[in-house]
């Protein structure tokens, strides 16, 4: 395993919990520190089952303590104090049981991170918000949708996981650095920033805003989302051999040759009309019609998948991304390495499983 | 100290996931040497805006390759593969985005330079993974997003499946990429053992979704799924839009009151609606946020430009590329972990820029060679 050292955990949201999630599969030993009713994502669902899974998706691969009172436990404190990283979520970092203060007084020695929605410096340091804010406020949400109805918010956790794998990265930074900075202070929007970047030169250049254009490519035609007779279906053929053998497949190979489709600004400029012409032949087809065929001409045409769909793809289990118990699926580590492979070890945690967990020792 | 300083990144990355990985890593101390083939450099030079502004245009490759330094070498020659080869000889890590099988027909993949390099980090990201049963599919950011699920759980009830406008798919790989670097350096540092990174988007994005697994994906009205939140959307008030998030029993009563559900005909979403479309986005805020639930403006890319914010946290910084001043974001790496050693921001290079300096820095090449290396059209 990469990564032999052990991890403080002391969350209370996804940002955090998926930062020790993939610590855990680098090989760290991740312990959970949970109040005695539990961590908020075990009961944040309804109904068990589904509690459970929801629960696991954040935490499979750690251990788990409860803490009543970090003030006056040894146990967190004896954890505290042989830690190499500790990770928090909560907002105020400044003080209280969590902030670096109190945990550096415990021991000078460790790496600390936090990850908050904005940081712990700036105008908006210590504010609260959950992902759906940190969309909105950061520009994907007001890019994302159509024209003619609300910006479109998304229930994936996009904030949250680019922050997870920022934090995850500059833990091991500060671990391989000679002298480096140990005080880590991840904000989630500064991760999903960089995803502007592909909108931010259009206002820069005319400053305009920037709108949105839905499932269609702003600058590519055909590059959109269709519905077939059985659901809907995802198309990519603007380059110049893509479109010809596009032609051909719909059977229709004198549209390669119209003047106003010839060239890829061409059918950009008239992606109203090629939109119409792929929406009349997808129309009265069924998805695995439109697939088969577009396929036979090498083109890029994929059903557009739920998210159990996507977790039964062949390659998907191929590559050992489908961890499946009795009970539950997640996903398996994205770290495909070679010589040191990330890894789901175990299943998460039930509250307080590791109570004597011994960070000096062989931990549970 | 900067945590990889004395790191040498070869980077033969193009438009996004590779260049991303690098750029993430760069302010962090990395020396990063872009590889471009000679006359147009890689694709990333070519991306233009929506706007077709030349003053746009550029925007996109520095955004992903501040800081680099770049060589132009033809690497369908065998002088120029020499020259790859070379740089892998003293680079620490290799970074590459092409389709599966493309380096190693030109002998550069990673069992190629692990021959002249041992202890080399070779980076590969792609769309479906290099250990993969189906190499064929391409794979646009928007095809990952059709495949994860995730067009089901965005927008709302009526509309199509609703990809994201950002290219959440093609970040994201460049992100887990530049973590996996990260510790399979550290894995050297320990075990002395280099390896291959096999990163996909496919891989990324299975990660990203898997805690919907649980939920069905209907959509309603205003949210873009039900769960796990009691009630989380987007709802329009009389002078924009706001988000709001409901993440407990105690936030979503606070709501009903504030929105007088009881008096309305309908579910709590649709008092929601009545009762935000009466308001200004600002009251919206400041209502919720006394009660304790989360409201947040759906902010444009105007308005996300210019927070304040953003520029106190040196999120955005104005940086000089090639005599234009341009505000770009700033590698999240480097916010997460600021060090006031680090030197200044540079733009992206101009392409070859830096051919004759890595040349005889890196590789020791004497002047004269370069001149005949740029004379037989290898490196220009």
């Amino acid at each position: 395993m990469t990564l032999d050292i052990t991890v403080v955990e002391a969350t209370h949201t996804r940002r955090g919990a998926l930062c020790g999630r993939l610590l855990a599969e680098l090989g760290a030993e991740v312990v959970l520190v949970e109040p005695p009713d539990g961590h908020p994502l075990r009961s944040v669902v309804d109904g068990s089952s589904r509690a459970e899974h929801y629960f696991e998706a954040f935490n499979v691969g750690k251990h788990s303590i409860v803490v009543e009172d970090p003030a006056s436990d040894t146990v967190y404190d004896d954890l505290v104090s042989t830690a190499d990283v500790f990770v928090t979520d909560q907002e105020a970092a400044d003080a209280g049981p969590f902030s670096e203060s109190d945990v550096r007084d415990r021991t000078g020695s460790v790496i600390y991170c936090s990850v908050t929605p904005y940081g712990r410096t700036g105008p908006r340091k210590s504010h609260s918000d959950g992902d759906l804010a940190v969309q909105a406020t950061t520009g994907i949400t007001a890019t994302s949708g159509f024209s003619d109805s609300l910006p479109a918010a998304s229930a994936a956790p996009v904030a949250a996981t680019f922050g997870a794998f920022v934090a995850c990265g500059t833990v091991i930074a500060a671990l391989y650095g000679e002298d480096a900075n140990d005080s880590i202070d991840v904000a989630t929007q500064d991760a999903v920033l960089p995803l502007l970047t592909t909108l931010l030169p259009e206002y820069f250049a005319t400053e305009d805003p920037v709108g949105r254009t839905g499932n269609q490519h702003p600058i590519a035609a055909p590059w959109n989302a269709f519905k077939a007779t059985d659901g809907w279906l995802y198309i990519v053929a603007y380059i110049d051999r893509d479109w010809e053998r596009f032609t051909e497949a719909i059977d229709r190979p004198e549209l390669a040759k119209d003047e106003r489709f010839n060239s890829v600004s061409n059918r950009r400029e008239h992606a109203d009309t090629i939109n119409e012409i792929v929406r009349s032949w997808v129309g009265d087809r069924s998805i695995e019609d439109v697939v088969t065929r577009l396929d036979e001409e090498g083109l890029t045409a994929v059903a557009i998948g739920h998210v159990d769909s996507a977790f039964e793809d062949e390659n998907l289990i191929h590559r050992g991304m489908r961890i499946e118990s009795d009970s539950y699926v997640v996903a398996g580590s994205p770290f495909a390495m070679s010589a040191s492979p990330g890894e789901v070890r175990r299943e998460a945690p039930s509250l307080g499983d590791s109570a004597g967990f011994d960070s000096r020792g062989d931990g549970k | 100290m900067n945590p990889l300083d004395g790191v040498t990144i070869v980077d033969m990355g193009h438009v996004t996931a590779g260049p991303l990985a690098s750029w993430l890593l760069q302010p962090l101390g990395a020396d990063v040497v872009k590889v471009e083939r000679t006359g147009t450099g890689e694709g990333g030079r070519d991306v233009v805006s929506p706007s077709e502004d030349a003053d746009a245009d550029g925007y996109y490759f520095h955004s992903k390759n501040a800081g680099k330094r770049s060589a132009s070498v033809n690497v369908k020659s065998e002088a120029g593969r020499d020259v790859v080869r070379g740089l892998a000889r003293e680079a620490d890590v290799f970074v590459e985005n092409f389709a599966p099988g493309k380096l190693e027909s030109l002998g550069l993949g990673y069992g190629d330079l692990r021959l002249e390099n041992e202890s080399i980090v070779y980076c590969s990201i792609s769309g479906f993974g290099h250990d993969s049963i189906d190499q064929g599919q391409r794979a646009y950011d928007s095809i990952l997003q059709a495949l994860s699920g995730i067009m089901y759980v965005t927008g709302y009830d009526g509309d199509p499946p609703t990809k994201l406008g950002p290219s959440v798919m093609d970040n994201l790989a460049g992100y887990v990429a530049a973590t996996a670097i990260l510790a399979a350096l550290y894995h050297r540092s320990k075990t002395g053992e280099g390896q291959h990174v096999d990163i996909s988007m496919q891989d990324s994005a299975a990660w990203l979704m898997q805690s919907r697994l649980p939920f069905d994906d209907d959509r309603t009205a205003n949210q873009p799924a039900a769960d796990p939140y009691p009630l989380s959307g987007v709802f329009e008030t009389r002078n924009g839009e706001v988000a709001v998030e409901v993440r407990s029993a105690v936030q979503r009563r606070q709501l009903e009151r504030l929105s007088a559900v009881n008096e309305f005909d309908g579910s709590l979403e649709d008092a929601i609606a009545a009762w935000a479309a009466e308001l200004t986005t600002e009251d919206i805020v400041s209502e919720c946020t006394s009660v304790d639930v989360s409201a947040t403006p759906v902010r444009g890319v105007d308005e996300v430009s210019a927070d304040d914010h953003l520029h106190e946290r040196g999120t955005f910084e104005a940086i000089d590329c090639d005599g234009k001043w341009r505000t770009l974001p700033i590698s999240p790496y480097r916010t997460a972990m600021p060090d006031s050693s680090a030197s200044p921001a540079t733009g992206g290079p101009g392409l070859g820029q830096h051919t004759d300096e890595v040349l005889m820095d890196v590789l020791g090449y004497e002047s004269e060679v370069v001149d005949e290396l740029h004379e037989e059209g290898v490196v220009e």
